[in-house]
């Protein structure tokens, strides 16, 4: 009796270690990539995600030396707090077991922790580093936020000035009213 | 504040509804710009992020025509669903024989008969009011389709058969039977390569398709055949879901729950986004029933009575900003 439950006490935990011992060759076989956003932070990025950026891509085809990670490839227009969301957006996105609903909600989750001015800053570090799934996100995202508003709304949000004098915007509130669009 | 480049900002109105957009020109004189380019309105078709379908109605005398948006319930009458449309300048001050005779990529084909068989047609955006005329044609109105040819950029005027054209997967189609064996049988014209090929019937419907209830439709992207005979319950649906591959043709029923509607002629026009059925049984009434075949609600419109084949006269449009490019 003592013998086995002495055997079956080692087992679990000999596959334990043989578990840890794979992580760690994972781990070591996803290589990382080192990138230094606009204010100086050096961040340690798996390749699969930094891959994905545009900007890296083309950074690596001109000076392929630094996909080791000792050297830092410049993200010269993204600041860390943008690097840091645009992570964490495709983290989740890149993540296989996230259901369709659970991205829905992340995505819901992540729009809502954004102010107007952080969005405008996100989708320029997006466009930048081009990537495309975000890009996609957040112009569209943006469309929705703008689509049933005023056009004076719409003015303050981008921070346009209107050029028409009064005469031609009240020419060109007639020339589509018929059509039954509103201008509050 | 942080003000987007210009590229930017075209990325984000590209992904607005046709609406929005033209209420957005006024917002400065460059977004007025964007939403006017030619360029601007294609890569906004193309791109679809916010495809708008409306249903636009048999004209009144009067010199408007009335659109509803289809996802709308049918007795909605503000602003944004029912919009009043004048209709660009006709040479009969819209008499009732002004034709709704096709529809493609946002535009509508009317026409309007001069003398006899000499033909105006104009070719009319009605989301942006922009029209361009072609004027004394020289054909029958009832044989006209229109149709785009992507690879040249062109859109199409086809006169060859009875009931205008529906257009999908760049080519025309119309029902016809063949005079030899009184078969119905579809025909495509392809617009890009100006060649006309057949696609057959499911073999139930190709012998009874002679039969002036059936119709064809393009529903859900698809081709499609729908039969609702008199008295009896059922609105037959044959969707041919994968396009010109013969065993994809499917049947499936509407059968109707509600006693009036056995004895209506009801003639489906278009799924909505949520899958019900819009149609009309008459030349004043729209429909919409669920899949089940349950009446949703109706409507019935203060529209002119003539008839032209017993159903409501309409074109089913997705609003667009396009115009035509070059003089073609």
């Amino acid at each position: 009796m003592a013998e086995e439950t002495e055997s079956t006490k080692t087992e679990p935990l000999k596959t334990a270690e043989e578990e840890f011992k794979k992580l760690e060759i994972t781990e070591e076989e996803e290589s990382e990539l080192k990138l230094e956003t606009s204010d100086h932070v050096t961040f340690m990025v798996e390749a699969s995600i930094a891959m994905k950026f545009g900007a890296v891509q083309q950074y690596l085809e001109v000076s392929p030396a630094a996909s080791a990670s000792a050297t830092a490839i410049p993200l010269h227009n993204v600041a860390s707090r943008e690097l840091i969301l645009i992570l964490e957006y495709y983290r989740m996105h890149d993540w296989v077991d996230a259901g369709e609903r659970d991205l829905k909600e992340f995505d819901e989750r992540f729009l809502k922790d954004l102010n107007y001015e952080e969005l405008k800053e996100l989708l320029l570090a997006a466009n930048y580093l081009n990537v495309e799934k975000l890009f996609n996100f957040l112009t569209k995202s943006i469309a929705n936020i703008i689509r049933n508003k005023d056009v004076e709304f719409v003015r303050t949000f981008f921070g346009i000035d209107n050029d028409y004098t009064p005469e031609e915007e009240a020419a060109y509130r007639e020339e589509n009213a018929w059509a039954g669009v509103k201008f509050v | 504040m942080i003000i987007l480049p210009e590229d930017l900002i075209q990325e984000i109105l590209l992904r607005l509804p046709v609406r929005s957009l033209l209420r957005f020109k006024c917002v400065c004189k460059s977004w007025h710009s964007i939403v006017s380019n030619p360029q601007f309105a294609k890569f906004h078709f193309d791109l679809a992020a916010e495809p708008t379908n409306r249903l636009l109605l048999r004209f009144s005398q009067g010199s408007k025509a009335k659109s509803i948006d289809i996802e709308a319930p049918l007795h909605d009458e503000s602003t944004s669903v029912v919009l009043n449309i004048p209709l660009p300048p006709l040479a009969l001050n819209y008499r009732c024989w002004t034709r709704i005779a096709g529809s493609c990529r946002g535009f509508i084909l009317l026409t309007d008969e001069l003398l006899d068989f000499f033909f105006d047609f104009v070719i009319w955006n009605p989301s942006t009011g922009y029209h361009k005329r072609i004027n004394n044609v020289p054909m029958y109105p009832d044989l006209c389709g229109f149709g785009y040819d992507s690879s040249n950029d062109d859109y199409v005027v086809v006169n060859m058969s009875p009931s205008h054209g529906l257009f999908l997967n760049g080519a025309l189609h119309w029902l016809v039977v063949k005079s030899h064996d009184n078969t119905g049988v579809i025909v495509a014209f392809d617009v890009m390569e100006k060649k006309l090929t057949e696609i057959s019937l499911p073999r139930d419907v190709a012998v009874a398709s002679k039969s002036k209830f059936y119709r064809l439709r393009i529903m859900g992207g698809c081709v499609c055949i729908c039969f609702k005979g008199y008295r009896t319950p059922m609105l037959e649906l044959w969707m041919m879901k994968k396009y010109k591959v013969q065993s994809s043709w499917t049947k499936s029923f509407v059968r109707f729950t509600d006693h009036y509607h056995s004895f209506s002629t009801f003639t489906p026009i278009c799924f909505t986004q949520n899958g019900e059925i819009l149609g009309s049984d008459d030349a004043k009434t729209l429909r919409k029933l669920n899949d089940k075949g349950e009446l949703l609600e109706h409507r019935t419109h203060g529209l002119e009575t003539r008839r032209f084949d017993g159903l409501l006269h309409c074109g089913l449009y997705r609003e667009s900003l396009l115009t035509l490019s070059g003089s073609n």
